[in-house]
């Protein structure tokens, strides 16, 4: 039970969401897109979309800053 | 979700949405005047009147800022929705006759003259017709607020205060820009560009993102770059104790919303005249306890993200301490980045050994020592005692360590966090080798505005190969130089990005920002350029510096080494702290098994081949930016620069084996 997060594997569970996701990883900083299996989710369907098993996360953060 | 149903159409809108959004959502226009995607719709012009059935009461409203709340049946083109635009456009256009927009809405609803005469009839093209739209945009979108209406029905008008020209006027021409009928005209340009609307036009973008996007992205209006501090603990990046760890469970004592309570001035800054970004805070009315100014009330311009990743880098996790170094760094002049490294760096050698209270004229300064530290900060101000020392920097404290006290050059070698002499800023970057290089070769030293791909590198690891990596340390340091070149601030770049910026080829790059650059020199010079001839520009330009460096002594490839603590564990337990990621890098990638070995031959393995990594991306970088293996621009390179002519440039390349 496993999901790949930028490419390390991540443990799965049953009623994952994205947003919960992003807080096991701590991943907080706000300028990110994510792709499940290479489909781009929308700001707003991150809370409500569910992982499945074995999904591929691409979390890709934009870079900001001086 | 609510549905609502627009003429002959039926959707679904989230609670709020206004009538205007949702009709546009479905392709159904409905025209407005007075509203703009961008600001708060007033409701002025009733240009946009639709009616709407709910609950069996029917009513016409205006669709820009009326939020859907509930199930609705809106008409656009019923005959009291037309009726009443109808009347607004012909009171519109008795009054504004000759004004383009109105004749042109007003044909639109098939109304060429009035029926009546307007008293106030106004046959100026460029007629003020009192939409808000500028007045909206100052204070919303630019944050100045100079404008606002005067005056009540037929003699309301436009005016700065006072009706003179206010100072605080920053001459943005945003006004300019979205007014509807020309009637604001920016005076003459001192710069004289040869395109203004077109550097408007792409300023524009940057303002209307900023108003709609920076509260879900950045913050840099409300928290500017504080907002870091969190974050960066998050990704293990926030300095802590001379950059052995990169977070604390004390980091939440100093985050962003402490500053946030304490920033009072949250208007435009003057730190560029005109930015919407408006990143640069200041904390008003702070008292300050120390040092000659202590029982004072003053106004302290900051912190900014580096003075508090500094603060925690000497184990302080206090922000009223924060404010108040960055208060006399300031006032001293001296560099908060600077001073809060080469603490770390002081405080670390406390704890060692290198120096104790005899040496420190009795300041004992163990990491988290904040007293005794900001007494070093005013002993080096007044040029007195362990501050003569200190305010030498951590390059020449190295030395003297060694030379006074014996200590062992190696260690201060590791742990002094300098490169070139210059201290490193406050990123932890032991994790990203590509960070490790924006560091260890950027012109001016250990810092970290020449490239930041620690997100890049680490997290989404999108950059694997030393040639992905090499490209990265080029790319980025030449468009970075190039804000340097034009005497631009690089955030508004990518501290706010579009929202289909995910959706481009190259969005670490933000391709659409980076047209609107090329927008703006085109408008400032006349001369069209695309985003390969910004590259070039700077191209000419580091290398020429690269190789002025080399004159002075310091642009080969030995001045681009890093300290080992910027690119692994020093210690044994900077190791243990991440033991779990080095055992596993060790068995993965090193192909050294750790079962079973101490924690210091870990560390040397582990060293061995970090340092063996570094040393591949500088001749991956030097290759790919047409360099020496010694990193030293060729005599070719120079040449297809075209910077080969200066003075004795053949010389000096040759004399250093770079004349090929
Ligand atoms: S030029 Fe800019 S600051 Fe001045 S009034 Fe217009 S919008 Fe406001
Ligand atoms: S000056 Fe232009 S933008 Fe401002 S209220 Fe008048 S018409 Fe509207
Ligand atoms: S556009 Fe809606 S009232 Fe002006």
């Amino acid at each position: 039970m496993a999901l790949t997060v930028n490419g390390e594997p991540h443990p799965f569970r049953e009623g994952l969401t994205i947003s919960a996701l992003m807080q096991e990883k701590r991943f907080s900083y706000p300028l990110k897109t994510i792709f499940v299996n290479g489909a781009r989710v929308d700001r707003k369907a991150q809370d409500t979309t569910l992982l499945s098993d074995g999904d591929k996360v691409d979390v890709i953060h934009l870079m900001s800053g001086g | 979700m609510i549905q609502v149903t627009i003429d002959d159409k039926t959707l679904e809108v989230e609670a709020g949405t206004s009538i205007v959004d949702a009709a546009k959502s479905a392709g159904i226009f409905i025209p407005t005047l007075c509203h703009t995607d961008f600001l708060e719709p007033e409701g002025a012009c009733r240009v946009c009147s639709v009616e709407i059935e709910q609950n069996g009461r029917f009513q016409v409203v205006t669709a820009c800022n009326y939020p859907i709340r509930g199930e609705l049946t809106v008409k656009t083109a019923s005959e009291r929705a037309l009726a009443t635009r109808r009347t607004v456009l012909e009171m519109m256009l008795a009054r504004w006759p000759q004004v383009k927009v109105v004749r042109d809405l007003a044909k639109h609803l098939g109304i060429t003259e009035p029926r009546f005469a307007h008293p106030q009839k106004n046959e100026d093209p460029h007629a003020c017709i009192l939409c808000g739209l500028c007045v909206r945009t100052c204070r919303e979108g630019v944050w100045q607020n100079v404008l606002g209406f005067e005056g009540r029905g037929a003699s309301r008008r436009v005016v700065m205060p006072y009706d003179g020209v206010a100072p605080e006027c920053v001459g943005c021409g945003a006004c300019a820009f979205v007014c509807p009928t020309g009637a604001i005209q920016m005076m003459d340009d001192p710069n004289h560009p040869a395109d203004a609307a077109r550097i408007r036009r792409a300023g524009m973008v940057v303002t209307k993102e900023m108003v709609l996007l920076d509260d879900d992205q950045c913050k840099m209006r409300r928290a500017g770059t504080a907002h870091l501090v969190e974050i960066m603990n998050d990704y293990d990046l926030l300095p802590v104790n001379n950059y052995r760890f990169g977070s604390s469970d004390d980091a939440h004592k100093i985050s962003s919303p402490h500053f946030v309570k304490r920033f009072t001035q949250n208007i435009q800054d003057g730190c560029a005249l005109g930015c919407d970004m408006a990143c640069a805070k200041g904390s008003d009315d702070f008292e300050i306890t120390t040092g000659p100014d202590k029982g004072k009330r003053v106004c302290v311009d900051g912190p900014e993200y580096e003075t508090a990743g500094g603060t925690t880098n000497m184990g302080i996790f206090d922000p009223e301490w924060c404010i108040e170094m960055n208060y006399y760094c300031d006032h001293y002049g001296v560099d908060t980045i600077s001073y809060c490294t080469l603490m770390a760096f002081v405080m670390e050698c406390y704890e060692a050994g290198v120096l104790n209270k005899e040496r420190t004229g009795g300041l004992e300064l163990p990491f988290g020592a904040a007293d005794a530290a900001m007494e070093v900060l005013h002993q080096m101000a007044r040029g007195e005692g362990f501050g003569l020392v200190a305010g030498q920097g951590v390059r020449r404290m190295k030395k003297m360590f060694v030379a006074d006290y014996g200590a062992d050059p190696d260690f201060l070698n590791d742990i002094g966090m300098e490169s070139k002499g210059l201290e490193y800023s406050e990123y932890v970057t032991k994790e990203s080798l590509a960070q490790q290089g924006g560091y260890g070769i950027a012109l001016k030293g250990a810092q970290h505005d020449e490239a930041w791909l620690i997100f890049m590198d680490m997290v989404n690891k999108q950059i694997p190969s030393f040639a992905d990596k090499a490209e990265a340390l080029h790319y980025f340091p030449m468009w970075r130089t190039w804000f340097g070149l034009m005497g631009l601030c690089k955030l508004p770049w990518n501290d706010v990005e579009p929202t289909d910026n995910a959706e481009t080829d190259e969005p670490a790059k933000v391709p659409k920002h980076v047209a609107g650059y090329c927008d703006f020199v085109a408008g400032m010079t006349g001369q069209e350029v695309t985003p390969a001839d910004l590259i070039r520009m700077s191209e000419r330009v580091y290398n020429f510096q690269r190789i002025f460096n080399l004159k002075m002594g310091f642009g080969q490839r030995e001045h681009d080494r890093i300290p080992y603590r910027s690119a692994g564990p020093v210690t044994a337990t900077e190791y243990e702290s991440r033991a779990e990621r080095y055992d596993k890098q060790l068995a993965e990638e090193v192909d050294f098994d750790p079962a079973g070995k101490s924690t210091d031959e870990k560390c040397a393995a582990l060293r061995t081949w970090r340092e063996d990594r570094y040393e591949k991306l500088l001749d991956a970088v030097y290759e790919r930016r047409g360099w020496t293996a010694n990193g030293i621009p060729t005599l070719t390179t120079a040449k297809a620069l075209g910077i080969d002519k200066m003075d004795g440039l053949v010389d000096l390349l040759t004399a250093n084996g770079a004349a090929q």
